[in-house]
């Protein structure tokens, strides 16, 4: 009884301070409640909704017109997702909805499957060595090393003593995806690079008659990196249009990756881009991977 | 969009609000590791030492290698003499940073292991040169340093210091 009786000062201060804070929070939630139902329609949440699936079902539209694109007119493919935005302006007029492009990027999940790829080979220069750093493959479905070029590929063994080709040889891969340039862009031709990429097509071709062959374009740079000059957006896209080029005479399938990892204002975004703004952070592989399968799949 | 954002607002004031209201401690533990770095821990492990190598020195895109990997990175290295280990490198391939911090049963098994880490280290030497000249010097001044049955391998932009919190954590 005598406990009761000896709340202090400083405890009936905290007690009214709470009493305080919870009637402030009710109060914002009568606001919020009041606020919702009286302003905001149902409807509305509809149309926010349906706006969204919209977007979904374009997305994938657009996706699948890509991939048919690319396995048979591979020049037509770039037009298609760089104008990607057309179809949704479309659809908006119909459904009177604003297009959001926050939606399209959302809707753009980066889940790949392990197993899809498990039986495929990558073939890189320094960013393709994150696939097994970042533990995204074993070390034996890739041959990737650091400064790594079209044209050094040909002939750099690895630990093994194999080339690039004889290691493709010895696994026969279902999908083999090669990337390489990014270190030639500097002080190489990009027409060099280009028909020594063909040569390094031919070579896995005859190496594994049944892989399917993905020439992935090289990744864009930050805009930092542009300005310092060595390798700048001018001649990834320089290289990037050779390369799609040499694909449609191939006949192999270009990926472009390039587009997929740009800002809105067409450099490295800063989501995927190392520091130096050239290689990947771990997100990019994710990205990338689930690109991949999604350009493959559909 | 007005209306969401009003929303945002007053959620926000509620969730600040909540929280004021839970008397949590100020964050004071962000300093404390940094004065814990180069003191010697009785027993420690191999991830204590880079981990408080790295709560000083950054790598950019650090990220953890298996024991079990060790072999992609280390040719000719006896992961079975290893009775603990912790090894980080930048995974994106941009720099040469790398930390590695092994344990063996003795100090013979150490010793024997040093030549394995030299050949990684003229690797990336090699691979780096004319790669990026820029991070070349982190190369250079590389630690390799056996004491023990311990044996530490370095490569930051601050090598001699990352030497002494791996050293002192080691002790």
């Amino acid at each position: 009884m005598e406990k009761k009786t000896k709340v202090d000062g400083i405890s009936l201060a905290i007690v009214i301070l709470n009493i305080a804070i919870v009637a402030v929070l009710i109060l914002l939630v009568t606001l919020i409640y009041l606020y919702m139902t009286g302003k905001l329609e149902p409807t509305d949440v509809a149309n926010m909704e349906q706006s969204e699936q919209t977007a979904a079902t374009l997305v994938t539209t657009a996706l699948t017109t890509d991939t048919v694109e690319t396995t048979t007119e591979p020049e037509e493919m770039t037009v298609t997702e760089e104008t990607e935005a057309e179809p949704d302006a479309e659809e908006t007029e119909e459904t009177g909805e604003t297009t959001e492009p926050e939606v399209l990027v959302a809707v753009e999940t980066d889940d790949y499957s392990d197993e899809f790829f498990a039986n495929d080979f990558f073939i890189g220069d320094s960013i393709y060595t994150g696939l097994v750093n970042y533990g995204y493959f074993d070390s034996s479905q890739v041959f990737a090393k650091i400064g790594l070029n079209p044209e050094s590929v040909l002939t750099d063994i690895d630990d093994t003593g194999l080339t690039a080709v004889g290691k493709a040889e010895a696994m026969q891969p279902k999908h083999i995806f090669i990337m390489l340039g990014s270190n030639g862009i500097a002080f190489m031709g990009n027409t060099h690079m280009a028909e020594k990429m063909h040569e390094l097509v031919d070579k896995l071709r005859e190496a594994c008659p049944e892989s399917y062959i993905y020439v992935v374009s090289i990744p864009p740079v930050t805009k930092e990196h542009d300005a310092a000059g060595q390798e700048t957006m001018v001649m990834v896209n320089g290289y990037n249009k050779l390369l799609k080029g040499m694909c449609e005479e191939a006949g192999v399938v270009y990926l472009d990756l390039c587009s997929k990892l740009q800002d809105s204002s067409g450099y490295f975004s800063a989501d995927y881009a190392e520091a130096d703004g050239m290689h990947f952070l771990g997100s990019a592989y994710k990205h990338m991977l689930a690109f991949f399968q999604r350009e493959i799949q559909l | 969009m007005k209306k969401k954002i009003v929303c945002a607002v007053l959620i926000s004031a509620m969730v600040c609000g909540a929280a004021s209201c839970t008397g949590s401690q100020p964050a004071e533990t962000a300093g404390a590791d940094t004065t814990a770095a180069a003191t010697p821990v009785s027993d420690a492990s191999a991830a204590d030492v880079t981990k408080a190598v790295l709560d000083e020195i950054t790598i950019n895109s650090a990220f953890e290698k298996s024991k079990d990997s060790l072999g992609d990175y280390f040719d000719g290295l006896d992961t079975d003499k290893i009775t603990d280990s912790s090894f980080y490198i930048c995974a994106s391939g941009a720099y040469p940073d790398e930390i590695a911090v092994f344990k063996f049963a003795g100090a013979d098994d150490a010793k024997n292991a040093v030549a394995a880490v030299n050949e990684r280290l003229e690797y990336q030497k090699k691979t780096y040169k004319d790669y990026t000249p820029e991070e070349y010097y982190k190369l250079e001044d590389a630690v390799v340093e056996q004491t023990g049955e311990w044996l530490v391998y370095i490569v930051t932009s601050d090598n001699s210091r990352a030497k002494e919190i791996a050293l002192g954590v080691i002790g």
